[in-house]
């Protein structure tokens, strides 16, 4: 609480501003964690009261193995609990008259703040559901939208943003493919048209750290084109692929198994060459080492022009067509889960196609639509500096609360559905 | 040919500038002038000179412009990871033979790590070697996925040209770090354990004095080839005059590429007479059968195959035809049949192949052909072409 019953609003403007509130509420909700989470804790929490009662009558299999799978979550949160426990009984201490006590409390205060930490981050491992393509390397391929130049200008900026951003943060990143467009008018702070950018980023876990960047990032600007000084608002798709290990020993992922997502089977797949050559051979010795392969069941396309190799051309074309159809694949896998699930949550289910960022230039903001966070400072953000990593830390703790909260509305569907017929005879005569 | 519409060169210098006027006539298409501009930079880019930057863009694109194929331009060609430097004197790697090398290396790793497991040196020699490429690639390959198996490798040519390159192709890739430094160069590190040899022999593979030396050396070690892979010139002078496309035809060796015509009757009548003074191993119709002009490279290899009796053996072919007339070759002999046919028992025996173009990521494709009578396996992407011959000695087994 405040020191002070009431505060005029012109301090509290200033306080704001200096940050005292942010830092207090931040000091009240020590463990970091999403309300959510912990509402969704505690539920287990009774759920495996229950069982273990249940289980004491009579021993059930099912009831068992359930009761194995929240153990692991009614051990963290009962950790956390004695954490807190103490960090409140230090905070008392703090308060006390014995200055060797206070000395005391005050020593062991950090130590038990960090341990609080580290217990909320295993709760909030135990809980969150993990994605399948978690701990996979991922492709991002940029896209420019619909509208012209402008997009394919902010699409090299949007390009160079996360190229940098890897860089800052230290990720392994590779450029697979830099289509500059045929048309090249220079664009804003030297922007080059592009029609296709792909990056991959080799660390393991990528995927997990950028699958919230997948969608439409919108720009309002005034381009550089622009002769009367209108702002135009134009979109660049990005799109996050899984990208497969190059040598994997996960068997779920490897792409010569035929349950895995990212098997693809040959004979599905047209290979063309660019050109359909004449002899070939020692015959004609040609540069042309461009490569498209179509995967017939899906329509999905893969061009590749980028190296003088055509093997490697075809190596990068493969890994991309694999990444594509996976992520086609787990898409489809969701959105049937979807189905299943209440159509409370349909409107935050996230597809290529949505809206997710604006970047706008005059009022030199970020926004993101998900988390409904503005930031200030584009520069920064465009230069893959710390305020992307905000945004982007902003939108990985939405992502996180948005899969718990879908989470539990699909245990909730399944335990309706299980409840019972009569509930479907009613919605069938409806 | 067709006509490239003037507009196009308005286009091409509006967009990309002047240098793409100058490449256009060569590369035909925008996208190709665009492509092959991009490369000329990048290496221009990428090669420190005192020389500005523009200057030597247009100098390339000028040499580009006048028909000489890119890979001498630049001056090397990518050829799976490796970088295969390219002289002019000396053939280009293709991108097709890069494809069945790729595949054949697959093969040979996953046989070898399964059968072979008392760690006996993998013997490769490559005839008509030209840049090195394919045993290069081979051993690169080979070095990284067998890590404990010694290496012998050879490539073998007839121009002191090749032979030069080829040696400055390993060291420039050893240099580069895309394979391990076989322990015959002289700055190789002691640390590896492993054996591993890489050698580029000068000598005719048509004088049996020159080439015996060199083929009957793992043989005194109590060894075998394991491989014997080949490029040999493979064009008709017919061909030559008439398929081949004008930069091949104009800038690159023909002794890569045409089969000299004295070889014909020099291989007629000198080596049946050398090697099987009375032979009888020879089906009767087969005496002094003339081969094709183009083929006389085939029934050279053949004949080593024969004696030396390599464990698998690759060629690559100019077309399905081509492919056809070299598995007939194979069939019509007896010993060869012996060696390199499934006669009699099941699975025991030996295979000849005929792989076609793209073999890599589409190994399920598979085809039977009828030649001389026999069923022979097709494989490769059907659109393909017809690009090499693969034999399989009995007792010899491919995962």
């Amino acid at each position: 609480m405040l020191a002070a019953p009431w505060i005029c609003r012109g301090c509290a403007r200033s306080l704001r501003r200096s940050g005292v509130f942010i830092s207090l509420q931040i000091r009240r909700a020590s463990t970091g964690l999403p309300p959510v989470l912990l509402d969704r804790a505690r539920k287990l929490a009774a759920e495996h009261q229950q069982l273990t009662k249940q289980l004491e009558g009579d021993y059930d299999a099912t009831a068992a193995k359930r009761a194995g799978e929240i153990s692991k979550v009614v051990a963290a949160l009962q950790e956390l609990d004695k954490t807190k426990a103490a960090l409140d009984e230090l905070h008392g201490l703090l308060n006390s008259d014995d200055a060797e006590l206070r000395q005391l409390a005050n020593d062991d205060l950090d130590a038990t703040k960090k341990q609080l930490e580290a217990v909320g981050h295993k709760l909030s491992a135990a809980l969150t559901p993990k994605h399948p393509f978690a701990d996979m390397p991922c492709l991002i391929e940029i896209h420019p939208g619909p509208g012209g130049h402008e997009g394919r200008h902010f699409a090299d900026t949007v390009f160079r943003m996360y190229k940098s951003y890897c860089e800052n943060k230290g990720y392994n990143v590779k450029v697979v493919s830099y289509n500059v467009s045929e048309d090249r008018t220079p664009g804003l702070d030297g922007e080059v048209p592009i029609s296709e950018g792909v990056l991959e980023i080799t660390d393991p876990g990528a995927f997990a750290a950028f699958r919230g960047e997948a969608g439409m990032h919108r720009v309002q600007r005034i381009p550089a084109t622009e002769k009367q000084g209108r702002t135009h608002t134009s979109a660049v798709a990005v799109w996050v692929l899984p990208s497969f290990p190059e040598n994997s020993t996960d068997v779920e992922n490897d792409f010569n198994n035929p349950e895995s997502d990212f098997y693809v089977d040959p004979s599905e797949v047209k290979a063309e060459k660019m050109r359909a050559s004449g002899a070939g051979g020692q015959h004609v010795n040609k540069t042309e080492s461009a490569i498209r392969l179509t995967h017939i069941p899906t329509g999905i396309q893969v061009s590749m022009q980028d190296s003088r190799s055509q093997q490697q051309n075809r190596e990068s074309a493969w890994r991309l067509l694999r990444s594509r159809i996976a992520s086609l694949r787990r898409e489809q896998r969701e959105a049937q889960a979807k189905d299943l699930r209440d159509s409370v949550l349909s409107q935050s289910q996230m597809s290529r196609g949505d809206k997710i960022r604006t970047y706008n230039y005059q009022q030199d903001r970020c926004t993101d639509h998900r988390s409904g966070l503005d930031f200030h400072n584009l520069p920064n953000v465009l230069q893959g500096g710390d305020v992307l990593d905000k945004v982007i830390n902003s939108v990985q703790s939405w992502l996180t609360a948005r899969d718990i909260q879908n989470l539990i509305a699909q245990e909730e569907a399944q335990a309706r559905a299980a409840a019972g017929g009569s509930d479907k005879k009613k919605k069938g005569g409806k | 040919m067709p006509r490239i519409k003037p507009q196009l060169f308005w286009l091409g210098r509006k967009k990309f500038g002047l240098n793409a006027a100058k490449l256009l006539p060569v590369c035909r298409t925008l996208e190709s002038t665009a492509n092959e501009l991009r490369w000329i930079k990048q290496h221009v880019a990428e090669t420190p000179s005192i020389i500005p930057f523009g200057a030597r863009v247009w100098k390339l694109c000028d040499k580009r412009g006048k028909g000489l194929p890119l890979a001498y331009v630049l001056g090397n060609q990518p050829f799976g990871d490796l970088e295969i430097q390219c002289r002019s004197g000396v053939l280009i790697p293709r991108t097709e033979t890069e494809s069945y090398t790729m595949h054949l290396s697959n093969i040979l790793s996953r046989s070898v790590s399964k059968s072979n497991s008392d760690q006996q040196p993998i013997n490769i020699i490559d005839l008509c070697t030209g840049t090195g490429c394919i045993p290069l690639l081979l051993y690169s390959q080979l070095s990284r996925s067998l890590a404990s198996t010694p290496l012998n490798v050879v490539g073998v040519d007839i121009s002191q040209k090749a032979i030069n390159l080829s040696q400055r192709n390993l060291q420039h890739n050893a240099r580069l770090h895309h394979f391990p430094p076989p322990s015959n160069l002289p700055k190789a590190q002691a640390s590896s354990g492993t054996q591993r040899k890489v050698q580029f022999l000068k000598a005719d593979i048509f004088s049996p004095s020159a080439l015996d030396p060199i083929l009957s050396s793992p043989v005194s070690s109590s060894g075998e080839w394991d491989l014997l892979t080949s490029n040999p010139p493979y064009i008709s002078p017919h061909g030559f005059g008439v398929n081949t496309s004008r930069s091949v035809r104009n800038w690159e060796p023909k002794l890569a590429l045409v089969p000299p015509v004295e070889r014909v009757d020099l291989h007629q009548k000198h080596f049946y007479d050398h090697y099987f003074p009375d032979d009888e191993n020879l089906l009767e119709h087969k005496k002094g059968v003339r081969y094709q002009e183009e083929d006389v490279f085939y029934a050279r290899l053949l004949e080593i195959a024969r004696l030396y009796k390599p464990r698998r053996v690759l060629m690559e072919v100019g077309d399905m035809e081509q492919a056809r007339r070299v598995v007939g070759m194979v069939l019509g002999d007896k010993k060869l049949r012996k060696l390199y046919w499934r006669e009699g028992e099941e699975g025991e025996g030996g295979e000849a192949q005929i792989w076609r173009d793209d073999l890599v990521g589409f190994e399920g494709y598979e085809e039977v052909m009828d030649v001389a009578g026999e069923e022979v396996k097709v494989k490769g992407h059907p659109e393909g072409h017809g690009r090499s011959v693969y034999l399989r000695r009995g007792g010899v087994v491919d995962l």
